[in-house]
């Protein structure tokens, strides 16, 4: 016979009984039918079985075929969890006299996860049901608190944790398309609130990052499915930046909305709030007349501000690419560019500094056949674009052409190959 | 048929979020047999990469292959071709890099 889920404790090892038994009660939410055996869960059947955050401590540290307990399953991000909090009158007698009377309820609301802890105070005692909605993966758990002689663990008042997902009444889902503007006002994680739903569980999502008025130096934003850890993360200095973007999107559960979630620190100043203004599309619809593969896209013209000089690094059609830039101020990059892969050149030694990334324009693409004809050609000749010499005649070939900065270059290509590069026109050669 | 050269970045390890995959996405509207994808993969120095093309609504994995990592950045050319048969499965396949 299993427990139920709020009789179990934090240590003991979870058997698929106490998991299926948790789902059945609306503790947990399950993604598939849990067996009712006796045999203990591994890391890995877990994941199989409910929503889970994996990111939680005790939980990623474990290997794959380790048994779990309790305290390692945490709700994912995205839920939130309602208690009744319970005020005994023997905790106030201890505590009367000795402090501001008062016991202290510290949790974070739901959509709130770092920063000062925020908390409610409590002077009378009784049962007060389905009290507070909790986020579920913040720094911490909801905990009672008196002030008494610097600080006391209440014995007989608790907090005892509610069936469901209360985060339903919190956040707020808006049509995939739109514009929205996310304050980040609490150091460390922001969770906001507002969520574009997307209508499906799959999709690429066409997105666009403005931010203003950012002094603090350690930013990362991650956009995606963030329970399931598919998405993608861009990191940000100070000042202002665009950042234009596609996203992939999947969901192995119902969900459909697209999790935003912005981390922000400071180095040795104070934290500033500021502004995010997020663009999303619905995902694409299908193309009929073409086999595309709509990932990230490559644009050709995106300009950087330099405030010290090095090497920065971006990836291309070709691979990774390192730029010395030896002065400050406006640089732009003429490469067809993944602008979401652009960051300061590390491992180098020497690493430029840089703010206000502004996206250029998307880059198209020319197939040449080494017989010199084209099998295909879309953009304008004398704009960056992709440029992939086909090897299909009968002899190796060496192809000529004008890269993106303007310089010749020349490459062998063997015979029953491609080489993918990026060029200025249509200027190339093949002998 | 036209071609648009995009990219499926390598499974990214970040600091504050942790590991976070790739996924993306395409569709064949229109095919009826074999068609191809061409893959250029630049190995990532510090992790292998997993390659997987799955069908999205038989979850069918179609392809998976591990590019290890390496230091040398030259650029893996693989061709992959798939049979599609309308009807059996859906005309959306996805990328994964994992």
């Amino acid at each position: 016979m299993s427990l139920s889920w709020t009789g179990i404790t934090e240590n003991k090892i979870l058997t698929d009984s106490d998991i299926n038994r948790a789902a059945e009660d609306g503790f947990l939410t399950s993604k598939i039918t849990i067996p009712t055996t006796d045999k203990g869960v591994t890391k890995e059947r877990a994941l199989q079985y409910i929503n889970i955050n994996p990111l939680h401590v005790s939980y990623s540290g474990k290997s794959t075929n380790q048994l779990i307990t309790k305290e390692d399953i945490k709700k994912p991000c995205d839920e939130c969890t309602s208690y009744n909090i319970v005020i005994n009158q023997s905790d106030l007698n201890n505590i009367s006299g000795e402090t501001d009377n008062k016991i202290y309820l510290y949790y974070y609301p739901c959509g709130t996860y770092s920063g000062d802890t925020p908390y409610l105070t409590f002077s009378y005692p009784g049962t007060f049901t389905d009290y507070i909605c909790a986020q579920s993966c913040a720094d911490t758990e909801p905990y009672l608190f008196s002030n008494y002689d610097g600080g006391m663990t209440l014995t007989d008042s608790s907090y005892v944790e509610l069936a469901g997902n209360c985060a339903s009444s919190t956040y707020r889902s808006i049509s995939c398309s739109g514009t929205t503007v996310y304050n980040v006002v609490s150091e460390g994680f922001n969770y906001p609130t507002t969520q574009f739903d997307l209508g499906q569980t799959y999709g690429n999502v066409d997105i666009t990052i403005s931010i203003s008025g950012n002094t603090n130096t350690n930013n990362e934003i991650f956009i995606g499915n963030r329970a399931e850890s598919y998405g993608t993360t861009y990191a940000f200095g100070t000042g202002a930046q665009s950042i234009s973007d596609t996203i992939g999107f999947i969901s192995n559960t119902t969900k459909t909305t697209l999790d935003v979630v912005i981390y922000s620190t400071t180095t040795g100043n104070t934290f500033t709030p500021f502004n995010v203004v997020f663009t999303a599309s619905c995902p694409a619809s299908d193309d009929p007349c073409s086999i595309v593969t709509t990932g990230s896209t490559y644009y050709s013209g995106t300009t950087i501000n330099v405030t010290s000089i090095g090497n920065i690094k971006y990836d291309t059609v070709t691979g990774r690419i390192y730029k010395n830039i030896t002065s400050t101020g406006t640089y732009t990059i003429n490469d067809c560019i993944l602008v979401s892969t652009l960051s300061p050149g590390y491992p180098l030694i020497s690493v430029a500094a840089y703010n206000n990334v502004v996206t250029g324009s998307s880059c198209n693409s020319v197939t040449v056949d080494t017989s010199g004809s084209e099998s295909s050609s879309t953009g304008t000749t004398g704009n960056c674009r992709t440029i992939t010499f086909n090897a299909n005649q009968e002899f190796d070939d060496t192809v000529y052409w004008i890269d993106c900065d303007g310089f010749f270059q020349s490459r062998f290509v063997e015979r029953g190959t491609t080489f993918t590069t990026t060029a200025l026109g249509n200027f190339y050669q093949i002998l | 048929m036209s071609t648009t050269y995009t990219s499926i970045p390598v499974k990214q390890i970040s600091t504050n979020f942790g590991t976070v995959n790739k996924v993306i996405w395409f569709d064949v509207t229109g095919i009826t047999g074999t068609f191809a994808v061409n893959l250029f993969i630049t190995p990532n120095q510090s992790t292998d990469i997993n390659i997987v093309i799955f069908n999205k609504g038989s979850n069918e994995e179609m392809y998976r292959k591990t590019y290890n990592k390496s230091s040398d950045s030259s650029v893996i050319t693989d061709t992959v071709k798939l049979r599609h048969v309308p009807g059996q499965k859906s005309e959306t396949y996805g990328i994964k890099s994992l």
